[in-house]
Order: C-alpha cells, then structure tokens, then sequence
C-alpha cells in the first residue's frame, strides 16, 4: 500500500461528513455535490442563493489551506483538455442520470443505508477502477 | 440570510476536509482504483470518516427540530417529506425508502 494517510484520510472524511450533516440539520439539504451544481441551472431562482455560498465555500476551503501555508501536493493533470471534456461530459451527465456522486450517493446515502446510493456507489467506483485497470495497465492503452 | 451563513460555512467545512484528505489530488483518487497497481485504500477512509462525522443525520427518521434555515410546512421533497408537527417547533423528516 504506497502512499497511505490514514490519519489525514480520516481526519478530512470527518469535517466532510461533519459539513454534510450540518448542512442536512441546518438547511435541509443533501450536501451532494452533484446535485447542488446542477441545481445552479435548473433551480427556481429561489434557490440559486444557498447553492452558490456553499460553492464558494467549498473554493474557500483549498485556499484557506493555501494561505495558511500548508504544503499541499503539486497537481498534475495529464490527459489532453479534450479528453477532459469528455470525461467531463461524462460525469456530468452520469451524476444527472443517477441524482448523485461520491458526496451524495457515496457519504449521504451510503450513511442511511439507501439501497440506491449502495447500488450507485458500486456501480460507479467499480467502472471507475475498471477504466483506470485499462488506461493504466492494459498493453497499448492509454498513451493518451 | 442564516442559511446562507450554514452554507457558506458548511460548504467551508467541505472544501477543508477534501483538501486535508488530499482527495483535490487526483493521483490519490486514482491510487485507491488501481487496484492492480500501487494500491491507495486512503479514499476508504475518507468515506468511512464521512460515515463517522454525519452519524446524527440519524435524527432524519425521528422528530427534530425544523432545519433552522429553511422553510418547514409540509415540504413534498424529492427525498421525502418533511411534516411540521404545530405548537411543538418540531418537525419530522420521512425519507422515502431507498
């Protein structure tokens, strides 16, 4: 196992959660990421307002990292912006079709138990790490 | 306005922990699917952090308080309905099943 940080896994996953439940007690909504953005484009303008200050926190958070001086890794992002772009399509309109990501399906819902979010979550991690099985270790793949 | 603040502050709260958790890094995600690679299980953690830290969402299924920020009548919401039982300053969340 290279690169574990239990520690630090753990710590961060526990402000998300704490963020998340704070959010259900005190808004009434699911802090599923997701979810909130697409919101953003097909939302009553009523409800536009909660949407972009939680979005501006989650912006606020990196930076406050940033600026308090904490080394952070250096990020590096390989594929070709189109490749991105599609990917992004990708995700974007996966998370539209199944209502919900990591943060909504994988943190909210598998924490209820929801047998959707269970299915969702599945579903997507194991794609996931078939596609990266075949980008990264399949002969030939991925020189992209 | 409060539930501006809440967001703001929750969406804060977010931000802080996906970076500590180093989940803005997209090497650490892809190390926890490269199963056949040099394998990461730090993403398991996050999440089993997450369970850990939204536990009183619990309270969903029982009376509690109305969401102090957002509107409580009956709210027919795409995830249940959320019943303001009056004189009390409660309200209870019923999630639909699954």
């Amino acid at each position: 196992m290279e690169n574990f940080t239990p520690y630090s896994a753990l710590a961060g996953g526990g402000l998300i959660g704490l963020s998340a439940g704070l959010l259900w007690l005190f808004n009434g909504r699911v802090a599923g990421i997701s979810g909130i953005t697409g919101g953003l484009f097909s939302s009553r303008s009523r409800d536009i307002g909660w949407r972009l200050c939680f979005l501006a926190g989650l912006l606020l958070g990196p930076l406050m990292f940033r600026v308090a001086g904490a080394e952070t890794a250096s990020i590096h992002i390989s594929p070709s912006l189109a490749v991105l772009s599609i990917a992004g399509l990708l995700v974007g309109y996966g998370t539209g079709l199944g209502n919900g990501c990591t943060s909504g399906h994988g943190i909210c819902g598998l924490t209820r138990l929801s047998p959707r979010s269970v299915v969702a979550t599945l579903t997507f991690m194991i794609v996931a790490a078939v596609t990266v099985y075949i980008v990264r270790h399949w002969p030939g793949a991925g020189s992209w | 306005m409060g539930g501006y603040l809440s967001a703001l502050f929750c969406g804060t709260l977010f931000g802080l922990g996906l970076t500590l958790a180093q989940m803005t890094n997209p090497e650490k995600v892809l190390g926890f699917l490269d199963v056949a690679g040099h394998w990461d299980p730090s993403l398991a953690l996050v999440m089993a952090g997450a369970d850990t830290g939204i536990k009183f969402q619990r309270a969903e299924k029982r009376a509690h308080r109305c969401p102090a920020f957002d509107r409580c009548g009956i709210i027919r919401h795409r995830l249940g309905i959320i019943r303001h039982l009056p004189g009390t300053g409660h309200c209870r969340a019923e999630l639909w099943p699954g």
